[in-house]
């Protein structure tokens, strides 16, 4: 033990590569080692069948289709041009509508469901506590129920001899006997629906931690309800708020099983397309070329959503 | 009230299906009498039966795969100094999935294990792909949520540990995990949801014998919906409830210990 | 065994933490550790434990150098601020880790658990869980987990800034007291200046990663050599004043004699509000001054005399706004301040 005393304390100040983490004293590289060995595991795996397989995706994007779908691995910008419209039969705006129309729908459900989530929120976080666990789990039940099951009970909802098609067919809106789907708003409706919680929920969350004081002191200031929300309420809520917009706008853009459900055969978004072209279409490069632009919508919404974010955050 | 309002949209549509399930009458939409004939033939269907077998294996295999992979990233990430760079980007890497549509997942999923089937002739589509395809985004799950049991468990209880004397692995097995415990159970709970759950990664990766129940139903409705779907359907419902019910008591009596020590 | 520290030296970055820190603690005395937030006194605490590993510098017990051993190898235990109690662990099992760590057989680890739990009187909380304590109570239970291993020195990091104070007032005295009856040497990490008086044989003052001062308690607070240790002390009447001779000076109220040495020409002299008095007879050491506030304060009153001094007297008589005041400074009262 005294040996290794004199040596260390005649090295002690060259000895660089002890370091104590969290109490342990331990050779930094002897660190490095078992921190590598914790985390390869799920870090390889991530590796091989997420980043990998993505790289395969963009490289297919650029590959050629065979006779019957699969992929012949000859560069070719074939899928880039369907992208842009030059389909088989000419140029047509079909799929730039598709991008534009999934677009939309996403961004207009997330619109819906941020104006009904704030309300659903102040009534959740004013309830008192007993009664507050029953609210929030009756929101977590749909939430957790599958998505098919969520969708297709809409057929039922929105059938003909169901109260709202029979309202608005009593209201003239449309022909008494026809269900509500599928239509486009069949479609927001189940959009709307299902994306709801994922708003609601982190709103929820920063609400109950807001300042009321802040809003008091607001409402002294402001005249309107609006300046207000905007100047107090907003800016305290904003880290829920923008958790929400990033859970709901990204996949909204990327759903496929409602606007299939209920958006009919010719109502297509991204996601059809998509499916389509690894189940009847059967052109492989295409849908990797689609996924692709999907994959650009979706890092240019999060990276939108993050620079708002780290603004509003300043302010 | 714009949120009693909500709660109905909610609920009404599963409702009807629950409501239907009882519904004597196959077709149509009108009230034909009570029955529960369609639960019965609900369990005879062999299709189903082994649609929920599946359904339940995938699930299981999973998540135990994905609780380990992610338990022990998560605590890989932890129990190192990383450099702020290299922790932005794991950090990134982990979030991925949970933002990302399933579907671009999905798609490159099933491009990659066709390009390995042309060289290995490994990964048939069937229960293996579709168990690599869940266990692949239920990691990201499970580790941001042991993550942050890990951050609520703080490191004065490791040093408190080391200065009582305790060498590497009673640190690790009598302070560490213990405490993790509730995190891990938590996100192996997620992992198993979301495995049960899921519909588009299964979808793609599924081979023609290994459907799960939300395949089949998909798959029934294209057909045309029959009062069995919905007596399907009512027992996921009552299934999910009783989860919902069972993780909130679990993430309840969890965060007592910790929050009051 | 004596705990020295040589010349530690510790940066965090940019940041020095501790620059070149000398100090000697004895056996079984009370030393504390008393300066402000961003001293280096909790990281000094650290490095002594073995949490944190110094850049350069030594650390040494008994004879032995332990700068580099880990803290599971060194007979020093801490008590940590937020107490760090393991949460899932009942408080006899909390109390026993240590030595369980050390393979000490479970009946003697657990006997000895239970002695502790008598010293801390907790005696009958064996099978709580940290949760269903007060912090009063958790914090007892961090100090039998410490103690329960018969450390050479006992670490404590700020250990009642969590209580109430009226606890913290009964806490200080339980812990003098069980520090004495234990014969162990202590080590304490405070910013409060009241605490350290209250139970320490001697402490060091620390500012921004060094020593200020080091002395018996009554030494530094009685004369505290620096501007900066006088004024965390807590110390009024700062008075500018000019060198006579090596001991006497001359300040705007008079002239003094003093028993330090006078190192400057010019520079500041200090004297303490309870060490003067009021009196009616007139000397070489009196001033006059009049009363501006008054401040009762039970068994005393502070005097806020109009040219800037505070004076404590009895309380017995009070003293109107604008009455006239002698003032004595009695001689070994005024204490030079070497900066």
């Amino acid at each position: 033990m005294t040996n290794k005393n004199k040596k260390n304390s005649a090295k002690d100040s060259l000895e660089e590569s002890y370091t104590v983490f969290h109490g342990a004293l331990i050779k930094k590289k002897a660190l490095s080692r078992r921190a590598f060995s914790f985390v390869s595991p799920g870090f390889l795996w991530s590796l091989i069948f997420l980043v990998i397989p993505c790289l395969a995706l963009f490289l297919v994007s650029f590959a050629s289709r065979g006779d019957y779908g699969q992929i012949e691995w000859e560069f070719s910008t074939d899928t880039m041009k369907r992208l842009a419209g030059f389909g088989y039969f000419g140029w047509s705006a079909d799929n730039m509508l598709i991008v534009w129309r999934s677009i939309v729908v996403a961004v207009v459900t997330t619109f819906i469901c941020v104006v009904l989530s704030y309300p659903l929120a102040f009534f959740l976080a004013s309830r008192p506590d007993k009664t507050r666990t029953i609210w929030l789990t009756l929101l977590l039940i749909p939430f957790w129920t599958n998505l098919v099951i969520r969708t297709y009970a809409w057929f039922l909802a929105l059938a003909p001899n169901m109260p709202l098609a029979k309202l608005l067919a009593e209201v003239g809106a449309i022909e008494p006997g026809t269900p509500l789907y599928p239509s486009t708003f069949a479609v927001y409706i189940g959009m709307v629906s299902v994306f709801l919680p994922f708003v609601a929920l982190p709103l929820y969350t920063a609400v109950e931690k807001m300042d009321w004081a802040l809003v008091e002191a607001a409402r002294d200031l402001y005249s309107g309800g609006w300046r207000v929300f905007r100047h107090a309420i907003l800016p305290q809520t904003m880290p829920g708020l923008s958790v929400g917009i990033t859970l709901t706008l990204v996949p909204a853009m990327g759903m496929f099983v409602i606007p299939d459900m209920l958006g009919g055969s010719r109502y297509m978004l991204i996601g059809n397309l998509i499916q389509q072209q690894f189940g009847t279409s059967r052109d492989w490069p295409f849908g990797a070329a689609l996924s692709l632009v999907l994959m650009f919508l979706t890092l240019s919404a999060l990276m939108v959503s993050r620079r708002h974010a780290l603004k509003k955050g300043e302010a | 009230m714009t949120s009693v309002g909500i709660f109905i949209l909610l609920y009404i549509p599963l409702l009807c299906v629950a409501i239907f399930s009882f519904n004597a009458n196959k077709f149509g939409l009108t009230w034909g009498g009570f029955t529960l004939d369609w639960y019965t033939k609900m369990f005879q269907n062999e299709a189903i039966m082994r649609a929920a077998w599946n359904t339940l294996l995938l699930a299981v295999v999973s998540t135990l795969i994905s609780t380990v992979l992610g338990t022990m990233l998560a605590i890989g990430m932890y129990r190192f100094p990383w450099k702020r760079k290299t922790m932005g980007k794991l950090d990134m890497l982990l979030h991925l999935p949970v933002v990302t549509p399933d579907i671009i997942f999905a798609v490159a999923l099933v491009i990659a294990f066709s390009v390995i089937r042309h060289f290995t002739g490994l990964f048939e589509l069937g229960m293996l792909s579709m168990i690599v395809g869940h266990v692949t985004f239920q990691i990201s799950f499970v580790a941001l949520v042991v993550r942050g049991r890990l951050e609520l468990i703080g490191h004065d209880v490791e040093e408190a540990a080391y200065d009582l004397y305790a060498d590497h692995k009673r640190v690790l097995f009598s302070v560490l995990l213990p405490l993790l415990k509730p995190g891990i159970i938590a996100g192996a709970m997620l992992a198993f949801t979301l495995s049960l759950d899921d519909f588009v990664i299964s979808f793609f990766t599924a081979g023609p014998k290994s459907t799960t129940l939300p395949l089949f139903i998909y798959s029934s409705l294209k057909r045309g919906i029959t009062p069995e779907i919905h007596a399907l359907s009512t027992i996921i419902m009552v299934l999910t409830i009783v989860m919902v019910l069972l993780m909130q008591k679990f993430t309840a009596k969890s965060g007592q210990e910790i929050h009051d020590s | 065994m004596d705990l020295k520290i040589f010349a530690v030296c510790k940066k965090y970055g940019e940041i020095e933490a501790l620059k070149y820190v000398d100090l000697k603690v004895e056996q079984g005395e009370f030393f504390t550790l008393l300066g402000p937030s961003g001293c280096g006194k909790t990281t000094l605490l650290r490095v002594i434990a073995g949490l944190e590993l110094a850049d350069s510098g030594m650390v040494m017990l008994g004879g032995e150098t332990i700068t580099r051993k880990p803290a599971n190898e060194r007979p020093v235990n801490t008590v940590f601020q937020s107490y760090a109690l393991f949460p899932h662990l009942t408080v006899l099992e909390n109390i026993s880790f240590g030595l369980i760590s050390r393979k000490i057989p479970k009946a003697e680890a657990i006997a000895k658990a239970k002695e502790m739990l008598d010293l801390v009187q907790l005696v009958g909380f064996d099978d709580r869980k940290p949760n269903q304590m007060s912090g009063g109570q958790q914090q007892r239970v961090a100090l039998a987990r410490a103690l329960a291993n018969e450390p050479e020195v006992l670490l404590l990091d700020e250990p009642m800034s969590a209580l109430d104070a009226k606890l913290r007032v009964q806490v200080q005295i339980e812990l003098r007291q069980i520090q004495q009856r234990l014969e162990k040497t202590f080590i304490m990490v405070t910013h409060d200046q009241q605490e350290a008086l209250t139970v320490s044989d001697r402490m060091a003052v620390m500012n921004v990663g060094e020593v200020a001062q080091i002395g018996t308690v009554r030494d530094v607070y009685d004369r505290p050599k620096s501007r900066f240790v006088a004024d965390f002390l807590q110390t009024q009447n700062f008075i500018e004043a000019e060198r006579m001779a090596e001991h006497r000076v001359k300040t705007i109220y008079g002239e003094w004699t003093v028993s330090d040495p006078v190192p400057w020409e010019k520079g500041m002299v200090t004297v303490r509000p309870e060490n003067m008095s009021v009196t009616t007879d007139a000397s070489d050491c009196t001033f006059k001054g009049k009363v501006e506030t008054s401040l009762y304060r039970g068994c005393y009153q502070e005097l806020f005399l109009d040219n800037g001094l505070q004076v404590e007297t009895e309380s017995v008589k009070p003293y109107a706004q604008g009455e006239e005041v002698m003032v004595n400074v009695p001689q070994n009262a005024v204490v030079v301040l070497n900066d």
